[in-house]
């Protein structure tokens, strides 16, 4: 017994110095060199970001859009740790979140006017659409040794480019003035709002996925199994795991996550499908992923960071007359910072 | 006796010259673990010296802080007398040294000419023709069979380590350290190697060896470094009088080995539980290696695999565990046919396995030595869906052979283990399973003296539950200590089955390395091979 304690804090002590480790690199560092971007730029970096925390967390306004952007990059995060811990890496979860987004628009369309008991139905459409997504990459991996990694970017690609496809046709909402848009769902479908905010009951979901996930990555033997594919596929074959069908698995999985942060967007934020919509959230969850070392936990913090980063770009165009795309240099550096450490931590 | 005089502690060192190189008073500490305390040590132009001593005695830290690896925490070194710091490998290097770890350091995707081309990566231009020449003109000189163009992955561990040495030779070391280099070698192998080593002597190259096999020692090294426990028992400037005996004496200390004296009386038993029908299976690369092997495992019989390594044993083995498909021919474990089955069906069978190589094999790094017994050894233990931890604790304190082996703590984090530990936690996981059929690679591998005697105690045991043991070794005295039968896997066949007792471990070695054209020198005929 008090072994097994013993094993437990040394596992815990282990977890949480390298994701202490990473996080200030990944977050403080880039800081530092955005401000120096700042100042090159002629802007006053204190006053800027000043500017910068008022937008997103200065406010209850800007708190609730940052949850509003953090809860479908949480789980885009998601999609790329469950397939990480299985020694997979994930760079679909773009193209899987605008097939989910396609999946829940889908099935409103067929489904028509209906009362709030679709919900669920165009919910467990949107992860279908994003598991199906990823389950191309997941097939390609198992049956013809295919990296999924090139497989997932590439599918990203055919991703936007079926949606875009599908609606300027067969889902194009016909009142929309020849915008390529879904029809807007009707508001019994929407997820039920706070107080006229963008927060919507359904930003539950990420904790409540991000929970579950950790319960099953970290206590039960699916979860060790699916560390050991990870840690050393031929160990896990010696140990009699069917390792093809754990990759499917964790495919499946994470196309269904990425689906999920399509739902939210279509059914929370926007209420119907556009070709822009969740644009770029899956690399900013595959970045946040990374940012902590692919626990499942950590990445609502990290999730949270850069939701904070991305709401914030409007107050750079606002107060310091720089392009609200210019946050990206920001998110940008803290890539690089996470890449850094990877490279550190793999030599030392 | 002339070994109790003390070389290294003195300062005059008489005939002796100053020392190429030396260590003084290195003490190294891991956390509370002293890995090396006050190690003396000199190696000289010209000699080969060997570092003698049990698991966990130091020989590797005292080696690895010589090449930089680890900063003693007191101590300093001298080369030629003069003292200098030793911070990296770098450094190590430009001293004149060059290290072959005992776990290889290759790339295994690339090719053995890539591998030694970055190895040499520093230089500005890179001639992979005039590199190619130079490996085999090296190759040749030193009779290594070394193929440029084979990609690493293919080539096993005795190929891998002369990749290694060849690429230290590369960079024009004059001292040469060695891990434990005769461990990943052929019992046929050995005495090549060996006299490389003096060739390399002769030529006045410095060679620091370390080894737990006495036999080696005796036959090569000048000067010995017996070492326990952290500490430099004995060094001595002369081999004259030392016997083997005498040599385990001073490695274990006063404990004496007391180990299997002979082989246990023939209790063959029992049903057949494992039985292989005309097996072929192919390499890697695609080739017959195995074929036509007929193979019958009965309850309560140990039957030993001779045979050079890379001869079809890693295949074979992998067949019977469901992880290489056959060419040909069927397994059967208890009447139920299992070639085409899963991995996971051969497990359930009760075949249980000591891979060949555990760090590859069967370790992942980042699991606790508790997390590998869970995913691979002891039955489920579940508790409202989730891994019941402590009742696996439990069930791991009283799993067989756990505390006889000495498995590390069981929240040691895999990758912190040592390979000797790394084998013992393989060895008490496959026995955790309680197998019917144990499938054990080259079980002793990084093993001491003490805990190789265990472990052949351990077969033995199984053996008396009714156990049916495959064995896979090239130590012919390992095999002959407790195999029931043994069989030859040599040029593509498995020859055999023999019966210890009547054939010589002479003529075994020549169907190890002749296969069945081997004729015995006494017998004079073709030795009968039973189908």
């Amino acid at each position: 017994m008090s072994v097994f304690t013993v094993g437990l804090t040394l596992r815990v002590k282990r977890d949480f110095k390298p994701i202490a480790q990473r996080f200030g690199v990944a977050a403080v560092l880039p800081v530092a060199l955005f401000a120096l971007f700042l100042m090159l730029a002629g802007v006053a970096p204190i006053d800027t970001f000043a500017a910068m925390l008022q937008s997103s967390v200065g406010s209850s306004y800007g708190i609730g859009e940052v949850l509003v952007r953090a809860a479908p990059f949480a789980l885009t995060a998601l999609a790329a740790v469950i397939p990480a811990r299985a020694g997979l890496l994930n760079v679909g979860a773009e193209g899987q979140l605008v097939c989910g987004g396609l999946g829940v628009a889908a099935m409103a369309f067929a489904l028509g006017d209906v009362s709030p008991a679709g919900i669920p139905l165009l919910i467990v459409a949107g992860m279908a659409g994003g598991a199906a997504w990823a389950g191309i990459a997941g097939v390609l991996r198992t049956k013809l040794q295919l990296s999924e990694t090139i497989s997932t970017l590439l599918l990203n690609y055919i991703g936007y480019l079926l949606v875009a496809h599908v609606l300027q046709g067969p889902l194009k909402d016909p009142a929309s003035f020849n915008w390529p848009y879904s029809a807007p769902l009707s508001d019994a479908l929407r997820f039920a709002t706070l107080l006229g905010s963008r927060v919507n009951v359904g930003m539950l979901l990420a904790p409540l996925a991000a929970g579950v996930l950790a319960v099953l990555l970290f206590r039960t033997y699916w979860g060790l199994n699916l560390r050991v594919t990870g840690g050393n596929p031929q160990a896990a074959r010696r140990a009699g795991i069917n390792v093809p069908r754990t990759y499917l698995t964790v495919m499946l999985i994470a196309g269904a996550l990425a689906g999920l942060a399509g739902v939210l967007q279509v059914m929370g934020v926007e209420g119907r499908l556009r070709p822009t919509s969740g644009v770029g959230f899956g690399y900013a969850g595959f970045l946040a992923a990374w940012m902590v070392g692919h626990h499942p936990i950590w990445v609502l913090l990290s999730a949270l960071l850069l939701a904070a980063i991305a709401v914030s770009g409007d107050a750079l165009q606002i107060t310091a007359g720089l392009p609200a795309s210019s946050i990206n240099i920001l998110t940008a550096l803290v890539l690089l910072g996470v890449l850094a450490r990877g490279r550190a931590q793999s030599r030392g | 006796m002339v070994v109790t005089d003390s070389g290294a502690t003195g300062g005059d060192q008489g005939s002796l010259p100053v020392p190429l190189l030396e260590a003084r008073g290195v003490t190294i500490r891991f956390g509370d673990l002293v890995a090396n305390q006050d190690v003396d040590f000199s190696i000289y132009p010209g000699e080969i010296h060997a570092i003698l001593g049990e698991n966990g005695a130091g020989k590797s830290t005292i080696l690895k802080s010589l090449f930089g690896v680890y900063h003693p925490q007191a101590g300093s070194f001298f080369k030629e007398g003069h003292p200098i710091r030793i911070h990296s490998p770098a450094d190590a290097r430009s001293l004149g040294m060059g290290m072959v770890f005992q776990d290889l350091r290759l790339v295994p995707a690339f090719t053995v000419l890539e591998n030694i081309a970055l190895a040499n990566s520093r230089n500005a231009s890179l001639d992979l023709g005039r590199l190619r020449g130079r490996i085999t003109a090296l190759a040749e000189r030193y009779h290594l069979t070394v193929d440029p163009d084979v990609p690493v992955w293919q080539l096993d561990l005795a190929g891998r380590q002369r990749v290694e040495i060849v690429k230290v030779l590369l960079t024009g070391a004059n001292i040469i350290l060695l891990d434990e280099p005769t461990s990943v070698l052929a019992l046929s192998e050995v005495d090549a190697f060996l006299a490389m080593l003096r060739r390399l002597r002769d030529e006045g190259h410095a060679i620091v060896m370390v080894t737990h096999k006495m036999r080696e020692v005796l036959a090569c090294a000048g000067r010995v470094t017996v070492m326990r426990a952290g500490r430099v028992v004995h060094t001595t400037n002369s081999l004259e009088g030392l016997n083997e005996d005498e040599l385990v004496r001073l490695m274990i200390g006063d404990w004496a080995p007391t180990g299997i004296t002979g082989r246990p009386a023939v209790t063959r038993a029992g049903e057949p539980v494992l039985r292989v029908d005309n097996l072929s299976v192919k390499d890697d690369k695609g080739r017959l290696i195995l074929s036509e092997v007929n193979l019958t495992l009965e309850a309560g019989e140990i039957i030993g695999v001779a045979g050079i390594s890379g001869n079809g044993q890693r295949e074979l083995a992998e067949a019977l565990l469901g992880l290489r498909p056959l060419s040909a021919g069927r397994i059967i474990a208890h009447d139920e046919t299992l070639s085409g089955a899963p991995a996971a069906a051969f497990l359930n069978a009760g075949i249980a396995s000591i891979p060949q190589n555990p760090r590859e094999e069967g370790v992942v790094p980042g699991l606790t030595v508790l997390e590998h017994f869970a995913y691979d050894g002891l039955p489920r233990r579940e508790h409202r869906m989730q891994v019941d931890w402590a009742a696996l604790s439990a069930d791991f304190a009283a799993a067989p052979a756990v505390d006889e082996l000495n498995v590390p703590e069981p929240g040691r984090v895999a990758a912190t283990l040592s390979g000797g530990n790394v084998q013992r936690m393989m060895v008490a996981r496959a026995l955790a399973r309680r197998p019917r059929v144990m499938v054990a690679s080259y079980p002793t591998q990084g093993l001491d003296i003490a805990t190789t005697q265990r472990l052949m105690a351990l077969l033995l045991g199984l053996r008396g539950h009714g156990c049916g043991v495959l064995l896979f070794s090239e130590d012919l005295s390992e095999l002959y200590q407790v195999a029931d039968v043994l069989v030859v896997v040599t040029h593509g066949r498995m020859l055999g089955p023999f019966d210890p007792v009547k054939i010589p471990a002479y003529d075994v070695a020549g169907l190890m390395v002749a296969g069945d054209g081997y004729r015995s020198n006494r017998l004079g005929h073709p030795l009968e091979v039973p189908a």
